[in-house]
């Protein structure tokens, strides 16, 4: 166990902050000195602005002003509704094709093959049969979502130790509840894993969904700045994906150890 | 003196058909293992495991079945278990034939087999779950497991903050709570320290007396099975088959310093020897 002194504590609580304030002082420099010209990559205080701006000011105070709630609830949903997809689908399937010699034999040539096209591919087809907007992106965010969570979940399933399975038999359970008892819990680490991952790419294929031209959302709103040469609003939104991005996979953890003993007392 | 204790005991080696040790109830053979015979097939060529195995234990009875590594000895207690189905023959316990895994013959494993998600409280409730309803009443039966194994300090423990020592007696609380009828034990000492061990096969003894549990018990340490032992199967390989059965008429608290323990361990280290 290690001490958990006071000074120390506060010391390592600092440490996340390290990198991004070496990275704000850089580019603060390079700006200050006129290496970085602003049309390429604005000053600090610039996107500090618009940040502000695009959070906190009134719709209609300027452009992108007050947009954000909008933005993050519309592009939210389609991560929500995708990953949750993703993990209706990919969770049980990965758990049958670790646990199941058919069900691996059946799947996995295929799913191993399809993960081998690129997401982009997938965007033209998408946009035939969906059109522009919800649809599209949550087909994507979802599509992309399945392969880390199926995966890892049929991994977590393949390596349980066969002497849990042959403990929990002879304890009594049957083939039914030992999923639940059993199996899931055993391969609990795995399948964070797997989700945390399956969200994480969520948000990547969220703004390529977004490109299509969905009038809000995130990526969006990040497409726009590009057309409008607003390079300053580009930033402001790569930084927010960034946090609302770290922040759902603290919730997607704290959510799993809420729910599941197992999670934890993961190591 | 000593000349009449080693007749004694011969005479005790040479029984095959060893009647159950006293204090032990011959009318009701919890476990019998009728001509059982295992083979497996590997890389094209049969091997026979284990070749036309038969005993019986009686209630309350500890039998050791001791032999060399490759003697088929796990391959028995894991068809007894439930874990291996029989080439041919029959495991029967209380008169029912044995087809599947169940709470009625649970396994101490040598190695660690817990489930590591669930405290040492949780893992020792486990196979209660459904069997007892009142949620209280599995409580009290928890703790007096927790504290008949001397757990009591650690119910609130995982498994991977325990020593080897510790997680064997949950593992043998967990299995006893449900009072199996026969009690499997596969070389669950067999990696412990010296001392450790000798706790344990303390704690086994005075808990099997208490709750006069029948208990099958595989190991390839002649001092583990002259210690444990109401009677002692040995086995040989190749095929793997039941040569001899010697009651153990020794006193108990049996201790390793004892002459008669010395004596008996000599003699049957000299049969396994000639094996």
């Amino acid at each position: 166990m290690e001490k958990s002194d006071p000074e120390k504590k506060t010391w390592r609580s600092l440490l996340p902050w390290i990198i991004p304030v070496l990275l704000l002082c850089t580019w603060a420099g390079l700006s200050r000195s006129g290496l970085l010209p602003p049309y390429l990559f604005p000053h600090p205080s610039d996107v500090m602005q618009t940040g502000y701006s695009y959070i906190f000011h009134d719709p209609g105070d300027a452009p992108y002003a007050g947009r954000f709630v909008v933005d993050l609830w519309a592009s939210s949903t389609r991560v929500g509704a995708g990953f949750l997809l993703a993990t209706l689908v990919g969770l049980p399937l990965g758990m049958f094709s670790g646990r199941l010699a058919v069900v691996h034999g059946v799947l996995d040539h295929f799913v191993n093959g399809l993960r081998a096209v690129p997401g982009i591919t997938w965007l033209p087809l998408v946009m035939v049969w969906f059109g522009i907007g919800t649809f599209t992106t949550v087909f994507l965010v979802a599509l992309a979502a399945f392969f880390p969570v199926y995966l890892n979940a049929a991994a977590g399933a393949r390596q349980i130790d066969p002497i849990l399975l042959h403990a929990g038999a002879m304890l009594g359970v049957r083939k039914v509840k030992g999923v639940f008892t059993i199996l899931l819990p055993a391969a609990m680490p795995h399948l964070v894993t797997g989700l945390r991952l399956g969200l994480g790419i969520s948000w990547a294929y969220l703004v390529l969904g977004e490109l299509t031209g969905v009038p809000n959302g995130l990526g969006a709103v990040i497409m726009d700045a590009r057309m409008l040469g607003r390079v300053d609003m580009i930033v402001v939104g790569m930084i927010l994906i960034a946090v609302v991005g770290r922040l759902s996979d603290r919730c997607l953890v704290g959510g799993l150890k809420l729910c599941f003993k197992s999670a934890r007392r993961m190591r | 003196m000593f000349q009449k204790r080693q007749k004694n005991a011969l005479k005790a080696t040479s029984a095959t058909t060893a009647a159950p040790a006293p204090g032990k109830d011959p009318a009701s053979p919890f476990l019998e293992v009728v001509h059982l015979t295992k083979a497996f097939r590997v890389n094209g060529s049969v091997v026979t495991a284990l070749s036309d195995v038969s005993f019986a234990a009686a209630s309350g009875e500890m039998v050791c079945i001791l032999g060399r590594s490759g003697c088929g000895k796990t391959t028995l207690l894991n068809i007894v278990a439930g874990f291996l189905s029989p080439t041919t023959g029959a495991v029967l316990v209380k008169h029912r034939a044995v087809l599947a895994p169940g709470p009625d013959r649970c396994v101490v494993f040598q190695q660690d087999a817990l489930f590591p998600w669930l405290s040492v409280r949780e893992n020792i409730a486990f196979g209660l779950r459904g069997r007892m309803k009142g949620k209280k009443e599995r409580g009290l039966e928890v703790d007096r497991f927790l504290s008949l194994t001397g757990l009591g300090a650690f119910a609130n423990y995982l498994p991977r903050e325990i020593s080897g020592g510790m997680k064997q007696r949950v593992a043998l609380a967990r299995v006893l709570v449900l009072r199996p009828a026969v009690l499997l034990m596969d070389e669950p000492f067999a990696s412990l320290d010296v001392q450790t061990r000798e706790e344990m096969q303390d704690l086994l003894v005075s808990l099997s007396e208490e709750l006069r549990q029948t208990i099958l018990f595989v190991t390839h340490d002649v001092d583990e099975a002259v210690r444990l032992a109401d009677r002692i199967l040995l086995m040989d390989r190749n095929p793997g088959r039941i040569r001899e059965q010697i009651p153990v008429p020794l006193p108990r608290p049996r201790r390793g310093e004892n002459t008669e323990f010395v004596f008996f361990r000599r003699k049957l280290r000299e049969i396994l020897r000639n094996s």
